[in-house]
């Protein structure tokens, strides 16, 4: 199978076809991180067409290939998702052009649990927007999609020790939108999860 | 490398990853190219002349003999953004000082589907609080769908349960960075500096194309640190467009009156972007993007307040920016989901 690499170098030289197959391999990652920053599915289908069409104007603008695209792909998708309304009204014309999409009857199956998804994903969202846009990008990338700090500081553009930084500080907020809040409990117990294994040696959200 | 990841994490629906990356595929190859990444700079001989217009106005017939590419209606609304770039460089400046914030209050209406395919239309109110550096605080109200039809509504409650009485409230702090504010104390307020800044996307990601371009010209105005001196200068880079027509004396969606240009773009839809702005201070009051065949309404967004404040808690008294809305907005229901929704 090709690597990444190898298709990068490609997209590279204006290969779109070698971007397709980067969609196909990480279309789905980038989908549910759009998810978790929207808390809609059908947004974020959208949001990942708009991704993908924005990281392919800013190919060039890749700094570091060290750890393949994806974390590069999900810096770009921060920006997108940050004000995601303003993000698909530049893209509507070639949004506009997706030919007519297949409903499959394993999805309509799935539908009432993708709506019992963003109804729990709003409410996570609705503490979790109280962060500055900046600090939510590292707590979703670091903690939600599990990059370690190097990678999210390629996806971000960032020094490692400023990723550092700034989660520490996130983690603090969030602990403190959280115990104001009083509710939530079960996306409570998560965060604090994934706070703890992703950096025990620091207090847990 | 940290293997949690939080759970909410579902396959793309079935077919629709390969139709979207066939999508992606077909978008680059006819519209975006293989090549690297160009985008279509205005002649600056042709925007210094557009930019001449209101000097020229005497002479127009002489101009249209000269630039067989200017259209009437391109004139006359080039003519009106250069009246409003005039008028713009002579307002006070509404960019905080210090221990102050710009304050906004807009209104969004957009009409999208949802997971279930229903069309439902939203308004998204927003308050922001920005200093001079770009720090602050932004409260978003987010309405209750309407549908517009009884039976989108049954089954949306049937799937969501009963419908909100009351919007949902976020609370947002801005540091700065924020997308949703502009970093534009830097910009230049040279007109072919700020428009090759725009066209190449150096300020606002996106695609290229004229339509965007004026898209992105209204967000910049919007901004609510931008100076007189900036606002007239995206004002001359607006006149600079092509296809851009003057639509004259309208009201705008609150009921308040002002003048309005608007671009057409028909490779989607055709949609067009409608513009309205004071006469008096050429403050934006309202963009609109509807159906260019039967009028619906996809999106707006609407100036309700803006000002200069002390706090990030208060609202101007007496320095408002644009006049007070006059009526409830009301906009007539798209047909379908309009361009760009996903279907569930």
């Amino acid at each position: 199978m090709t690597s990444d690499k190898e298709l990068w170098d490609r997209v590279l030289q204006g290969d779109a076809d070698s971007f397709g197959e980067l969609f196909q391999r990480h279309g789905q990652a980038i989908y549910n991180y759009c998810f978790r920053r929207t808390g809609n599915w059908a947004v974020a289908e959208d949001l990942v067409s708009t991704v993908f069409l924005e990281a392919w104007r800013r190919r060039r603008n890749v700094k570091s290939e060290e750890y393949g695209p994806v974390p590069w792909l999900l810096g770009v998708a921060s920006n997108v998702v940050r004000n995601s309304q303003r993000s698909l009204r530049r893209y509507r014309a070639a949004l506009s052009r997706l030919p007519s999409q297949p409903v499959h009857p394993d999805f309509a199956d799935d539908l009432a649990a993708r709506v019992d998804d963003e109804k729990r994903m709003r409410r996570i969202l609705a503490i979790f927007s109280e962060l500055p846009d900046r600090d939510q990008d590292v707590i979703a990338l670091c903690l939600w999609q599990g990059l370690s700090y190097e990678q999210a500081g390629a996806a971000l553009d960032l020094p490692v020790g400023t990723v550092k930084s700034r989660l520490s500080r996130a983690r603090k907020r969030l602990r403190e939108l959280i115990d104001r809040s009083g509710q939530f409990q079960g996306e409570t117990r998560l965060i604090h999860e994934a706070a703890r294994q992703f950096a025990p040696e620091e207090d847990t959200v | 490398m940290n293997e949690f990841r939080i759970p909410l994490e579902r396959e793309f629906p079935e077919g629709r990853l390969r139709l979207r990356a066939s999508h992606l595929v077909s978008e680059i190859d006819t519209n975006m190219g293989r090549g690297p990444a160009a985008h279509a700079h205005r002649d600056p001989a042709r925007r210094r002349l557009l930019a001449t217009i209101p000097a020229i106005a005497a002479a127009l017939v002489a101009v249209l003999v000269v630039g067989t590419s200017l259209l009437p209606g391109t004139t006359a609304a080039a003519q009106a953004l250069n009246k409003a770039a005039d008028t713009a460089a002579q307002q006070r400046s509404a960019v905080a000082g210090p221990g102050e914030y710009s304050y906004t209050k807009t209104l969004a209406y957009s009409a999208n589907e949802d997971t279930q395919g229903i069309l439902a239309s939203r308004t998204i109110q927003t308050e922001s609080w920005v200093a001079a550096n770009g720090s602050g605080t932004q409260v978003t109200e987010i309405s209750p769908p309407e549908f517009f039809n009884q039976e989108d509504r049954r089954t949306w409650t049937e799937t969501f349960g009963p419908i909100a009485t009351r919007p949902e409230v976020q609370r947002s702090s801005l540091d700065g960075s924020s997308d949703s504010v502009y970093d534009v104390g830097a910009l230049p307020t040279d007109p072919d500096k700020l428009a090759t800044l725009i066209e190449d996307r150096k300020i606002i990601g996106g695609p290229s194309g004229d339509w965007e371009t004026f898209q992105e010209v209204w967000e910049l105005l919007g901004s609510p640190n931008a100076s007189p001196e900036l606002r007239s200068t995206l004002f001359q880079v607006a006149a600079g467009i092509d296809g851009v027509v003057l639509s004259g004396d309208v009201t705008d969606p609150v009921g308040r009156a002002g003048f309005a240009v608007s671009l057409t773009s028909d490779k989607n839809g055709p949609l067009t972007q409608i513009v309205v702005f004071d006469k008096s201070s050429s403050q934006l009051l309202a963009t609109e993007e509807v159906d260019a065949k039967t009028g619906a309404v996809y999106s707006a967004d609407i100036v309700l307040e803006a000002g200069v404040v002390a706090s990030d808690t208060s609202t101007p008294v007496d320095s408002e920016l644009v006049p007070a809305p006059v009526a409830t907005p009301q906009f007539e229901a798209p047909a379908g989901p309009g361009p760009g929704s996903a279907s569930g």
